[in-house]
């Protein structure tokens, strides 16, 4: 009797079940570009902005195989620098990693990654915020001010661009985010990114 | 990761100390600057440039920075904020105003289905996007797009409504200038 009823109940219970699981299928994912800034802390909010973001890598664009091809085709090795943070689907988190040009103490070129969501189209994302920054003695790093050869975020995202190019990536110019709001930096100087954004094709090998 | 104070490193090997370093991050707090002045603005001609006066929502006019680059543009900011080593800051209230051949709107209209999509508006009478919810919004109006970042969907909409010429008769609250012909599509050429 008591293995009838949860027979029953289990027969009647299971389908119910099985359309529950259907329905709770995960909305496809996609790539999130709706925050284009790294922030100092979390929640990201307009206030703690630090950074434009100024680079997509795409195709097999994970965090570890941006950062393992920076290294390698870019040359920038050096891990230091402080964290920031990433905001994908509303949600903020802490960054996956970094790379220089330099050491802490030296003016250098630097990129800070996160991975970001796969997306059907643009296959594993991850974005960045390349950029140049000199050392100040007052204060530390300083990204280089807007001046003719652009803010030190167009720099650096040039650099990244023409060496990646010139290893034999995939290179897309001219995508307008439109993030060109300035920054202060810690010497009082201004710099902001032109607004447009550079698409990196990865590989799915790395070195 | 690491994360090392460069400007506390710095602030130690030249014998500084805590102190003397200021903020507790190893830095001194340095008031933001500028490349360049309203009266240098006034003196430009060409294109209208835009803002909210000498001080805006409590906020003073601390610093007008000028792209010399290809972006072209003329900015006015408010307030200010405490950067530090590796970290700038955003302060509260930016207005720049760019040539509308450099930028339009038609900029996001492009083949990139990855770049924002602002919400197509009328504001001040004159085609405007809106984007990061009311964060930053930009206008068309004659041959100058004007785009306000704030901290606040509240302070950015207080300043489209108060915009006025720095370089031009334009008053807060009246009407802009259309704009020209081919501009809200991104049909101009700069110089």
């Amino acid at each position: 009797m008591g293995r009838r009823s949860t027979a029953g109940a289990l027969a009647l219970v299971l389908p119910a079940v099985v359309v529950a699981l259907l329905l709770a299928v995960p909305a496809p994912a996609h790539f999130d570009g709706s925050d284009r800034y790294t922030h100092g802390r979390c929640p990201g909010t307009a206030s703690n902005r630090i950074d434009p973001l100024n680079v997509l890598f795409r195709t097999w664009g994970t965090y570890g195989r941006a950062l393992s091809q920076t290294e390698t085709h870019v040359g920038w090795g050096d891990e230091a620098g402080n964290s920031q943070y990433f905001v994908d689907h509303a949600t903020c988190t802490l960054m996956h990693g970094q790379r220089a040009s330099g050491a802490a103490w030296s003016s250098r070129f630097h990129l800070r990654v996160r991975g970001q969501h796969e997306d059907p189209v643009l296959g594993w994302t991850a974005t960045g915020d390349a950029h140049h920054e000199d050392l100040v003695l007052i204060c530390g790093h300083a990204v280089d001010a807007n001046g003719p050869e652009g803010s030190g975020f167009d720099q650096g995202r040039n650099e990244l661009r023409a060496r990646m190019a010139a290893a034999g990536h995939g290179i897309s110019t001219g995508n307008w985010w439109g993030n060109t709001q300035n920054f202060k930096q810690c010497d009082g100087d201004l710099a902001g990114s032109n607004g447009y954004t550079t698409y990196i094709t990865l590989h799915q090998v790395n070195h | 990761m690491g994360s090392v104070s460069t400007g506390l490193l710095l602030a130690v090997a030249v014998g500084l100390g805590s102190n003397a370093a200021g903020t507790g991050e190893g830095t001194t707090h340095r008031p933001v600057r500028g490349n360049s002045s309203v009266e240098e603005v006034r003196l430009q001609t060409g294109r209208d440039v835009y803002y909210v006066g000498e001080s805006f929502a409590g906020l003073s006019l601390t610093a007008v920075e000028r792209r010399t680059d290809e972006a072209g543009y003329v900015s006015l900011l408010y307030g200010d904020c405490q950067a530090d080593d590796h970290s700038g800051c955003a302060l509260p209230l930016e207005i720049q105003t760019w040539p509308s051949c450099a930028r339009n709107l038609a900029l996001y209209d492009g083949a990139d289905p990855f770049a924002p999509t602002p919400e197509r508006v009328l504001v001040r009478g004159v085609p405007a996007g809106i984007l990061d919810e009311g964060r930053q919004v930009e206008l068309q109006t004659g041959n100058s797009t004007i785009v306000i970042f704030g901290e606040s969907r509240a302070l950015v909409a207080r300043a489209a409504a108060s915009l006025r010429g720095v370089d031009n008769p334009a008053r807060p609250g009246d009407p802009l200038r259309p704009p020209v012909a081919g501009a809200v599509e991104g049909e101009l050429d700069c110089p």
